[in-house]
């Protein structure tokens, strides 16, 4: 396979995820364009190959994790992108996408990248586990804290200006942040 | 794993231009930092509908969709034999917390959607689908469903300090289901109270009083009920097939009991014409958006139809019921891609079905009209009474004539592929007063648990 086609059929079949996965962790269209074209250039500099596609996918993951961590430390403040903006929401009006979206973008970078491979890629936690470099039992440590962090910043979320008295002293399930 | 927020992601896509400006940069052998590429506008309606689903499920909590206030006085036609009621009564589904109402969804089902509710392993699970008993001069009410449990949601507002302590501590001792305390932006702090009522209650009547579907801590199978996946919300599928009975007495002594089924499973949403977001009293198709949910239909008023298709029972999704805006992608002179956005109505459902087989009446009735026209091609109308008609349309001939009387389950065409269709199926339409209905709502469970959709 020359390397043009293997380019080709790399971000056909796996460019979404990439760009996906660049946008939910560094929260900048403009940064996950540079990261996506870098990921897909280093993969034409790999030794030639017979590239298995989940083996094809994994490596793009876990290369495009780096180099978020490199354009990561160049950025002094984090800010979080609106689903708006990366994903041309037909119905502004439609709030409740964007506020999981969010609410996702605010988790810490560890927990978000967690959040996004299993819910949005549908890993398990063990090929998490792979593509971080980390053991499961930690990813799955990161995704309960993602998931009761997320229940927090979504709960009370019918109506965004209410408050809720935050006590912490009993399990309000509908409690806002 | 399918779920709301990889759908949503599954609407973020590789911006246009990209994949483009990489196979340049690798063939030039260095890269391009040009800027980033202009990106196309896209609807997403399934992104922001399942996330609404997500965060239901996150709150775990469900309000119910309710019927307008109009539903208390609703008439009924009431048959020789039937006694009509001085008064009637509705059930109107109620958001949590909120005054917000919905039109009654086609052949009166009822959807309940998530609003605020809560899950405990120790008080259960209060769904947060609620609804209230709306009507005049009703005196007392019964309620019993005869399986899981019922509630009652009071809300309680203008809370003072003193209160809010007391609510805490009989939460914190058990004696008070754990609810959130909440402030609206002016200050003011409520929050509901919600007491389960076992299976059956008899209770003088408050038109502020909501109810609600309640899972005792034996009942619940999945834990909390606060998960984000739908598998965490199916605590709800215990209420399918469920009956709730609600019997009002009014002031002047008569009775009225109105019975509904209840059934669970992803509601399909109406995101199309209303701009909003509705939820249906019916269930959605694979690839529909939806949130999962119950919805109840009143047994008596239903109208329910035989499946009008033999051996066949998919239902097509490249042309679904509804109306809703089209991306239609065109080239022009110079070859460049044109977006175009069109509102496309469907009445009807297709069912594909090979060309010859029997197309059968979906309930007694008349024949209205048989006919040909570019549109629908070959069809069949046929009157039920009471505003109710169906018809058949692309048929490849019609077996009946107009005036003739059919039975449910008699022949009256045959399928083709006649008029605007590229493949032999039936198109079915259900009309009530004059308007196109979704035909789906008027299968009952038995049926719809045999539809598939392609």
């Amino acid at each position: 396979m020359d390397q043009e086609t293997l380019l080709r059929n790399a971000m056909r079949q796996h460019g979404d995820a990439v760009y996906r996965l660049a946008l939910c962790r560094l929260q900048n269209p403009a940064d996950a364009e540079d990261v996506y074209q870098d990921v897909f250039l280093r993969l034409l500099r790999e030794p030639e190959q017979e590239w298995e596609p989940e083996h094809l996918k994994a490596w793009l993951l876990r290369t495009a994790l780096h180099r978020c961590a490199d354009v990561g430390r160049l950025r002094l403040r984090r800010t979080v992108v609106s689903l708006e903006t990366v994903a041309e929401v037909a119905q502004p009006d439609q709030e409740e996408a964007s506020e999981l979206w969010d609410a996702v973008a605010r988790l810490p970078e560890k927990l978000r990248t967690a959040v996004h491979l299993y819910f949005g890629e549908g890993y398990r936690t063990e090929e998490i586990a792979f593509i971080l470099s980390v053991p499961a039992a930690t990813v799955r440590t990161r995704l309960r804290r993602a998931k009761m962090k997320l229940k927090d910043l979504l709960g009370g979320i019918q109506d965004e200006e209410q408050l809720s008295e935050d006590d912490g002293g009993y399990p309000y399930p509908g409690r806002a942040q | 794993m399918k779920n709301s927020y990889q759908k949503m992601m599954e609407d973020i896509h590789t911006p246009a231009g990209l994949n483009e400006r990489v196979l340049r940069a690798a063939a030039q052998g260095r890269s391009t930092a040009g800027a980033p590429a202009r990106r196309r506008r896209r609807p997403i309606l399934r992104t922001a509908v399942c996330a609404a689903c997500a965060l239901a499920l996150v709150l775990g909590t469900f309000q119910l969709q309710p019927v307008e206030d109009g539903g208390a006085e609703r008439e009924d036609g009431g048959g020789p034999v039937t006694v009509v009621p001085t008064f009637s009564f509705g059930l109107t589904a109620y958001a949590a917390g909120g005054e917000e109402a919905y039109a009654p969804g086609p052949n009166s089902g009822i959807a309940f959607r998530a609003g605020e509710g809560s899950a405990t392993l120790d008080g259960g699970n209060y769904t947060g689908l609620l609804f209230r008993i709306t009507g005049e001069h009703i005196e007392t009410v019964d309620l019993s469903i005869d399986r899981g449990g019922l509630y009652r949601y009071q809300l309680h507002e203008n809370l003072t300090n003193e209160e809010m302590a007391a609510f805490r501590e009989a939460m914190a001792e058990g004696r008070m289901a754990v609810a959130a305390i909440s402030q609206t932006d002016d200050g003011m702090w409520y929050m509901p109270e919600m007491t389960a009522l076992g299976q059956s209650v008899r209770e003088e009547y408050d038109p502020e009083r909501s109810y609600g579907f309640w899972l005792s801590p034996e009942e619940m199978t999945t834990g909390s009920g606060l998960g984000m996946t739908i598998e965490e919300q199916m605590d709800i599928d215990y209420f399918d097939g469920a009956i709730l009975t609600v019997t009002a007495a009014f002031s002047d002594g008569t009775e009225q009991t109105r019975t509904y089924s209840l059934s669970s499973g992803p509601l399909r949403m109406d995101q199309y014409t209303t701009g909003g977001l509705t939820l249906l009293p019916q269930l959605a198709g694979d690839e529909e958006p939806f949130v999962y949910g119950l919805y109840a239909t009143d047994v008596e008023s239903s109208r329910w139809l035989q499946w009008p298709v033999e051996g066949a029972s998919t239902i097509s999704t490249s042309y679904p019921f509804g109306s809703w805006d089209k991306i239609f992608i065109n080239e022009n002179e110079d070859g460049e891609e044109e977006i175009e956005e069109r509102t496309v109505t469907h009445n009807g459902i297709d069912i594909p079905a090979p060309n010859g087989t029997e197309i059968l009446a979906a309930t007694d009735g008349t024949v209205v009209e048989t006919g040909f026209d570019p549109d629908r091609g070959n069809y069949v109308i046929l009157d039920h009474g009471e505003g109710l008609q169906t018809v058949y349309a692309s048929c490849q001939e019609s077996t009946v004539s107009q005036g003739d009387t059919v039975s449910a389950g008699e022949t009256i065409a045959l399928a083709g592929a006649t008029g605007r269709a590229t493949g032999s199926h039936l198109c079915f339409q259900v009309w009530e007063d004059g308007e196109a209905q979704n035909p789906v709502a008027y299968f009952d469970s038995a049926v719809r648990d045999t539809l598939s959709v392609d």
